[in-house]
């Protein structure tokens, strides 16, 4: 009677072990599929951030070119926006 | 029977060492993927901070090429921008005017203008402009200004170019100016010449005023002022006299007699100033006028249709 009693808790043992078990393959299953998935996202954001580093060159010189070519431009522009908010901050 | 038992009895004793075999490697299994997982989340873990960390940059540097697009957009269009923040500009100087007129604003306002240019000289008046850091009005003819009267070799219409380039209001003083040639003769007479000078000023400078100066003021057009009048409201013009001069119109005794003109000439809140290009003696003294009008709390503003000093 001991005997069976011993087996049968060893049998629930084993079960309860296998289910473990399943549940911990399931969650290391899971784990690995987020970690390729990161690798993955950081793989292409890497690419991305080329692309845009490459953009970002272009924008820049791009830039400074109008910059440059339009020096008087812009001082004047400025000028006009510097009398346009004296003027605002006497009509509040 | 004895010997059934003892089979069965080890059958169950493989059978029970079976399970506890089973049961030995579905823990150990247990612990090592375990373990194995737990190496994993901190992998992941740390991936996903250098996926948050990339994802900012990549971000910041998308941020970045917007804001040069944004600047690259607006340096395209500065001539349309600063068109637009101009007449932002004169809306708000109307309605700074309108406060000084109601007494609700202590500030004051003068509008320098220049009549009968551009000459050589107005060089030298747009310097000391720019030193000063103020814009002005100039009315312009048109006729013979290929030679400046005051240095032959230079073509004055060069000069008007380089008025509108400072940003200073360009506005009609007729083509010919010809107070004593029949300007007045007619209504016709005196628009045809606002539109000849109008058409000069757009060839010139691609701009298109609707302000203008009647040469010698709107008495001197007598009986066609209604009349003229009407016609310019009906070509959208308003016109302008002056409130306050330093006398250079006329003949002038020195830099004193100029001085004293203007300085007794300023007594409003809204003041239109004449001075001429071609004075010599107003021009030596501009820079003194400029400090006492700063000095007076004087605004120095460039004139615009908007003006409540149009006469519309």
């Amino acid at each position: 009677m001991k005997k069976k009693i011993i087996f049968y808790i060893m049998i629930f043992l084993f079960v309860c072990s296998s289910i473990g078990l399943t549940f911990n393959i399931l969650n290391l299953t899971s784990k690995l599929n987020s970690q390729k998935k990161y690798e993955n996202n950081i793989t292409n954001n890497k690419k991305s951030k080329e692309v845009e580093n490459k953009k970002l060159e272009e924008v820049k010189s791009e830039y400074e070119i109008l910059k440059n070519n339009n020096t008087n431009k812009i001082e004047d522009y400025q000028a006009w926006e510097k009398k346009n908010e004296e003027i605002k901050s006497y009509i509040k | 029977m004895g010997k059934e038992k003892r089979r069965n009895k080890k059958l169950y004793k493989i059978v029970f060492i079976l399970i506890i075999s089973l049961l030995t490697i579905s823990i150990i299994g247990n612990v090592l993927i375990f373990v194995k997982t737990q190496e994993i989340e901190h992998q992941v873990m740390k991936l996903n901070r250098n996926y948050k960390k990339e994802n900012n940059d990549l971000k910041n540097i998308q941020q970045e090429v917007k804001k040069y697009e944004e600047e690259i957009n607006d340096l395209n269009n500065i001539d349309e921008n600063t068109k637009k923040i101009k007449e932002e500009l004169f809306d708000n100087i109307k309605t700074l005017e309108d406060k000084i007129l109601a007494g609700q604003s202590d500030k004051k306002i003068v509008y320098i203008t220049f009549d009968d240019g551009p000459y050589y000289s107005t060089y030298k008046v747009l310097n000391i402009l720019k030193e000063n850091n103020v814009w002005a009005t100039f009315f312009i003819i048109g006729q013979s200004k290929s030679a400046c009267y005051d240095n032959k070799s230079h073509n004055c219409y060069e000069v008007i170019n380089e008025i509108a380039k400072n940003g200073h209001t360009i506005a009609n003083h007729t083509y010919s100016h010809a107070i004593f040639q029949g300007l007045y003769s007619s209504k016709n007479n005196f628009i045809e010449q606002v539109k000849k000078q109008e058409d000069l000023i757009k060839s010139y400078t691609g701009l298109t005023t609707n302000i203008i100066r009647f040469p010698g003021g709107i008495s001197t057009a007598g009986r066609l002022k209604s009349s003229i009048t009407e016609e310019l409201r009906n070509m959208n013009y308003g016109w302008i006299d002056w409130t306050a001069s330093d006398g250079d119109g006329g003949s002038l005794t020195g830099k004193d007699q100029a001085w004293s003109n203007f300085k007794n000439s300023i007594n409003s809140n809204i003041e239109v100033l004449l001075l001429h290009d071609y004075s010599n003696i107003s021009i030596s003294i501009l820079p003194d006028i400029i400090k006492y009008l700063k000095d007076n709390n004087y605004l120095i503003l460039p004139l615009s249709y908007k003006s409540n000093m149009v006469n519309k």
